[in-house]
Formats: structure tokens, C-alpha cells, sequence
């Protein structure tokens, strides 16, 4: 193949020609000695890849590993942050107002409508931790749980006739307000 | 002399963004933190003093700023509680921020009182209920990068994420809701823009 170089510049285009010239010939193995010979290609084919192998090996999977990398969805351009922003803060996700707020009527504290005031609650909570306290001292172990009813009686309270089987417990403290005594 | 380039110094640096109180003689006031750690912006908007007021003006409503630093919770995450309760009152935002599944919103709520606290106490607020939030606002706080480990043993660098909450709060009720905008305004807007356009660099 012979290729034709035409440039303007005279010096370049001699400087192509004896370049080429020296291809064609190809170089004498003579000219560099103690050196190693320069590896310049007799041959360069400029193709598609022979070997249908990537260079780490995973770029093209197998067909064994399934068609699912080269077909990813991938983001094309980087969202700008107007357009993040207008996701972000769009109305359905920001937070909604509640509306079923209202104040417990017994300590005046807020709840929610359908939800059991969570004062109250606690307060509940407590006192029946400290009458299973005394359940707990009255029994002194697991399994002595008696078959028969429980009454919890608070200070200056007597058993009454309905109370005859029951089992008593006793606390010290004065009977909350909360707690209806049969 | 001294007295004198003391005095005009002083005059030079806005007196009122150092003097606390008329009792402190004016040159004790230059040491005010008591650390070498910066104080922040926010907090110092709470030191300024404004002249009296003449007796002819309107009251001028009682500005509480407060905030807090490093809470380890993401900033766009806070950023949606601190859009719900802007512009509500103190009772309503505290009312909407006890009733919300999220983490920030015991934060927030802790701020809120403190604030409410320190606006009774300190700032001559009568009634602690007349508050109303007027900016409540989230920034970015130290970022730590941390490895989070992967399947297969691959590695990822995960961000622990810190932010700031503000709050300014004023006195008196909230200011009502903007109505939006109709049709008509949009309309009465552009025509005025169109008869506001005038000949330029014309005689």
C-alpha cells in the first residue's frame, strides 16, 4: 500500500517519506546492538476484538451469568437540584397537619381522639406495678396463683360480704380517684 | 485621653451589639464567651439591645432565638419538621410535634420549651402561650465518614450526619395564612407590568 502525503510543509513531509521509507524496508536488526530490537509491529490490524473477553473479565458477562449488566437502567443526566427540590418539596411529601388533637378531660394533657391519654395511661400503668408487687409478695414464687378472685383494698377499706372467698391485697396508699371501688 | 479614644472606640464598634446591661461599665464586655469554641451567629442575635422606644411607636414584639447544635438526625429529614410548624403557635406546634412518629420531633419539641422558658424568664414575655414560631430553620452539621461493610467483602464509605435546628420565636399571635393566588391577581399583575414599561435611554 502506498500512501501519498502531500503537506505544505516540506521539512514535515520529508520527515513522512523517510519515516516510511524505513517501514517499508523494515529495520536491520544491526542497527541497535546491546539494545533490544523496538517492538514496532510488522502487521497492525485495526478491527473488532477477536477475543470477546473484557479486560477485567466482567464487563462482558457470560451467558451463563444472564443478559441483566450491559441492559442496567442507569441515570442519564445528573438531576439538577430545581428538580430535586421540586420532588422533595412537593405537598404529598411534606408532613400533614393533625387534626385529632384534643385535651384528656381528666388531666389535661394532649391525646390523640382514638388513642387512650398517655398520662393516664402511665399512671395506670404504675399503680398495677405496684399492686403486682404485693401479688408477688403475697405469693413468694411462680405457680402459687390462687383459683379464686383478687380484691385490692387501699387504706381504712374493710372486705365486704361480696368479698368473702376473694383473696385480699393490701395497698398502702390512699385509693386513687381514678380507681371505682364494687 | 484614655477615657476619651475609649469612648470614641466604642462608638466606632455599634455600642449596642456589646453592651448586656447599662449596669456593666462598657469596657468589662469585651470578654463575653466564656470558651475558646466560636459562639454561633444564632446565639448572638440574642444579645442585641435596642435603643428605647419613643412614646408614640407600636410595641415592638419580642424576638426569642434559640438553637441547638450536632443533633444527630439528617437535615433533610428535619427540614420537613421545621416546615410543619413554621408559622403556627408555640401551643400548636407542640401539640402537632408530640403527636409525630419522628425522631427530630422530640428535639424540636425539647427546643421549643427551652426557648418558651428562656423567652418568660429572660426576654419580658408576659403570657407563654402568646408566642408564635416565625422562622424555624435546619443547617448542616459535622459530617463523619465511616466504612460500612458490604456482602463479599466489599466496602462502602457511609456519612454520619449531624445537623443544627433554629428557631426564632416572637411575641403576639400568629400572622394569618396568605390566601392564594387567583386567576384575577395573576391577571391585575401582568397588566400592570405592561403599563409599567417605559422608553429607556430616550429623551
Amino acid at each position: 500500500v502506498l500512501v501519498q502525503v502531500l503537506s505544505p510543509l516540506p521539512r514535515l513531509r520529508a520527515l513522512l517519506q523517510h519515516c516510511w521509507g524505513r517501514l517499508e524496508r523494515g529495520l536491520r536488526p544491526g542497527v541497535f546492538r546491546g539494545q533490544s530490537p523496538p517492538c514496532e509491529p510488522a502487521l497492525a490490524v485495526q478491527g473488532p476484538a477477536l477475543v470477546p473477553q473484557g479486560i477485567n473479565g466482567a464487563e462482558v458477562p457470560s451467558l451463563l451469568e444472564g443478559v441483566g449488566v450491559m441492559w442496567m437502567a442507569a441515570p442519564k443526566q445528573r438531576r439538577t437540584i430545581e428538580v430535586n427540590r421540586c420532588r422533595r418539596r412537593h405537598p404529598n411529601k411534606l408532613i400533614e397537619v393533625k387534626r385529632n388533637i384534643d385535651v384528656c378531660p381528666e388531666c389535661g394533657n394532649l391525646k390523640q381522639k382514638h388513642v387512650l391519654c398517655g398520662y393516664c395511661y402511665a399512671k395506670v400503668k404504675e399503680e398495677t406495678r405496684l399492686i403486682r408487687v404485693e401479688i408477688h409478695k403475697k405469693e413468694g414464687g411462680p405457680f402459687n396463683a390462687p383459683t379464686v378472685e383478687t380484691v385490692v383494698l387501699y387504706e381504712g377499706e374493710k372486705p365486704t360480704e361480696k368479698d368473702e372467698g376473694k383473696r385480699i391485697i393490701e395497698r398502702v396508699r390512699k385509693r386513687p380517684s381514678w380507681f371505682v371501688q364494687n | 485621653a484614655g477615657a476619651a479614644w475609649a469612648r470614641a472606640l466604642l462608638g466606632w464598634a455599634r455600642p449596642e451589639r456589646w453592651l448586656l446591661s447599662g449596669n456593666l461599665f462598657p469596657l468589662s464586655c469585651i470578654h463575653t464567651s466564656t470558651s475558646l469554641q466560636k459562639i454561633g451567629k444564632w446565639e448572638k442575635k440574642n444579645r442585641i439591645v435596642y435603643p428605647p422606644q419613643l412614646p408614640g411607636e407600636p410595641r415592638r414584639p419580642a424576638e426569642i432565638y434559640h438553637c441547638r447544635r450536632e443533633i444527630k438526625y439528617s437535615k433533610d429529614k428535619m427540614w420537613y419538621l421545621a416546615k410543619l410548624i413554621k408559622g403556627m403557635s408555640i401551643d400548636q406546634a407542640l401539640a402537632q410535634l408530640e403527636f409525630s412518629d419522628k425522631k427530630g420531633a422530640k428535639v424540636i419539641k425539647e427546643v421549643l420549651l427551652e426557648a418558651q422558658e428562656m423567652a418568660v424568664r429572660k426576654h419580658n414575655v408576659e403570657f407563654k402561650s402568646n408566642l408564635h414560631i416565625a422562622e424555624s430553620q435546619t443547617g448542616r452539621g459535622h459530617y463523619v465518614k465511616r466504612i460500612r461493610c458490604h456482602g463479599k467483602g466489599m466496602y462502602g464509605t457511609m456519612k454520619i450526619s449531624r445537623c443544627h435546628y433554629f428557631v426564632k420565636l416572637v411575641e403576639g399571635p400568629p400572622p394569618p395564612p396568605e390566601p392564594p393566588k387567583t386567576g384575577f391577581d395573576q391577571a391585575k399583575e401582568y397588566v400592570q407590568q405592561l403599563r409599567n414599561r417605559t422608553l429607556v435611554h430616550t429623551l
